[in-house]
């Protein structure tokens, strides 16, 4: 497989307080990488070491083939966008003049895409209003279309839905699907807003206190998170003798726990156990979304464990 | 560098806040003029040009400060500095470019200055009394090096401290302090009665400060040879951008 990006056992240290600590991570060519923690967990950090910004204490990170510190990486950085904490945008100049701005510091020979991408924010109707006077959702969108100049192959968001209305955080999702569709642009986006991360994300990154707990694709993530009925009973191998023939899918979590993954008539059930005799202790229905998920993984400190990936 | 040059050139001129500092600065001088005439008309007597050309003088300094910390900082703040490092574009590139945004600045303040003071003189004034065409040519040329050196410090002082609010207190604290000093140096230098007493060290240093430190270049017309003035601009120039060089080239972004 083929990646944007590569951490290798990244660390940063501010004074004493281990920032990021041994972070693996990496982020395949045209994913739409989810990047999950809770605020202090080392987000915002990972992003600002990704975009040079800062300097890794230890460790090191590769974009697209160039390692840092070599020569490479700035002509590299020219092909990646990022649109960190807020929009950086020239407040008293207009959304064209704002992509002009950026077209002229990446020193492109012209400005025939500006028009292009103002369309493809939706910022062309815009005119001379000035971005002072912008929504947050069209300045964010203007962040988008700044960070668009270079034609990106990779873009890095953080937060970019965060204070946006409804309408405003629709149009974001959509033009990020659509860029990621059309263009195949790789895509780090960092959010607390984990639902809405749901509806776009392929891959997903969570990190907390400086360490990576677990990378998963959406599909590895469904699977976590699809509906269940939680069995508690005194033999779980009985429990499995019953699922195997009743043709149901389950997964075993210890002696006396299994998940089952299919609706059951509990009366039904009950009969079988009985019959095979199995007591059944609890059973509960499980429907983990992604918050549940995200809080069971990173809920407590005893969570958060040395990178693997 | 060029592109980038140029690009930072035209975000000054685009700046909003930088428009307001011009048309601040034709009110400054235009009420200036008013009350110098309604002195006049109170207490008798005329105007004479020296007065309204090198009003600007006064307040350069501080004007020039504020104006390249605000502009400056704006950018550190709305996140412009590091989307232009997160854009691939090298921390030398940036930080010149900056710098010469600020410079650009003071050059552009000064000509506004020169310019407006010299047609409201027409209008107001009963013209040069004290000094020639070339000593007054000598003395805008000092003052517009003084605003680009001035603007070229101010400039650094953002992008070294950049993001922090201290750089107001730092940049317009030295402004301030250093507009005291100058009273005292050039009180102490060129006493109005008797001669300097002054003498070892604190005559050294204070000739220093005369000769060499842009800061009080707009105190007095000029009184030594040109060539001071310009090693003083240059030097101040070049040492904020060699030591703003290196301290942002090893500065954390946030």
């Amino acid at each position: 497989m083929e990646y944007v990006f590569k951490a290798k056992n990244l660390s940063k240290r501010y004074g004493k307080f281990d920032a990021l600590s041994g972070v693996n991570l990496e982020i395949p060519k045209g994913a739409i990488y989810g990047f999950v923690g809770k605020n202090g967990a080392g987000k915002t950090t990972l992003i600002r070491l990704m975009c040079g910004l800062q300097t890794p204490t230890d460790g090191s990170y590769e974009i697209m083939g160039a390692e840092l510190g070599s020569k490479e990486i700035i002509k590299v950085r020219h092909r990646m966008g990022a649109v960190v904490e807020s929009p950086a945008i020239y407040k008293d100049m207009t959304a064209r003049d704002n992509l002009v701005q950026q077209c002229l510091m990446l020193g492109l020979p012209d400005y025939d895409n500006v028009d292009d991408i103002l369309k493809l924010v939706g910022l062309s109707d815009t005119g001379k209003k000035k971005a002072r006077s912008f929504s947050l959702g069209m300045r964010q969108r203007l962040g988008i279309g700044v960070a668009l100049c270079g034609d990106p192959d990779f873009i890095i968001l953080d937060e970019p839905i965060n204070g946006l209305d409804p309408q405003g955080i629709i149009e974001i999702r959509e033009l990020i699907l659509k860029l990621n569709k059309e263009r195949g642009i790789t895509f780090l986006i960092s959010s607390h807003i984990l639902d809405e991360l749901a509806k776009i994300a392929t891959n997903y990154g969570f990190i907390d206190h400086g360490h990576i707990v677990r990378q998963m694709s959406a599909e590895e993530l469904k699977q976590e998170c699809r509906k269940s009925l939680r069995m508690k009973v005194s033999d779980v191998s009985l429990l499995s003798k019953i699922m195997d023939e009743k043709n149901v899918e389950y997964k075993v979590i210890d002696g006396n726990t299994a998940d089952v993954y299919a609706e059951l008539n509990f009366s039904d059930v009950a009969r079988d156990f009985e019959k095979v005799g199995c007591n059944i202790i609890k059973m509960e229905e499980r429907d983990e979304s992604l918050e549940a998920f995200y809080l069971s993984l990173l809920g407590g400190g005893d969570n958060a464990q040395k990178s693997v990936c | 560098m060029l592109r980038n040059l140029y690009a930072d050139a035209r975000k000054t001129l685009y700046c909003k806040g930088f428009h307001i500092g011009l048309a601040l600065l034709v009110a400054y001088l235009i009420i200036n003029g008013i009350y110098n005439l309604i002195l006049c008309k109170i207490f008798g007597g005329y105007i004479i040009a020296e007065e309204l050309i090198f009003s600007f003088n006064g307040v350069a300094i501080f004007w020039i400060t504020a104006s390249t910390l605000i502009i400056s900082d704006r950018d550190f703040a709305d996140g412009c500095i590091r989307n232009k490092l997160i854009s691939g574009v090298t921390r030398t590139d940036t930080f010149i470019s900056a710098v010469f945004g600020g410079m650009l600045q003071g050059v552009i303040y000064s000509l506004v200055a020169f310019v407006g003071s010299y047609l409201i003189s027409l209008v107001m004034s009963k013209g040069f009394f004290d000094y020639t065409a070339p000593e007054t040519a000598g003395f805008f040329l000092v003052t517009v090096m003084t605003c680009i050196a001035i603007g070229a410090f101010s400039t650094t002082l953002v992008m070294v401290f950049g993001g922090s609010k201290i750089v107001y207190v730092v940049g317009l604290t030295l402004a301030f302090g250093m507009s005291l000093l100058t009273e005292d140096v050039l009180d102490k230098l060129y006493p109005g009665t008797g001669y300097c007493k002054l003498t070892g060290a604190k005559l050294a240093i204070y000739t220093f400060i005369d000769k060499f430190v842009p800061y009080s270049y707009l105190a007095a017309m000029p009184h030594h040879s040109f060539r001071y003035y310009l090693t003083g601009c240059a030097g101040l120039t070049i040492i904020s951008i060699v030591t703003g060089l290196i301290i942002f080239g090893k500065k954390e972004i946030k």
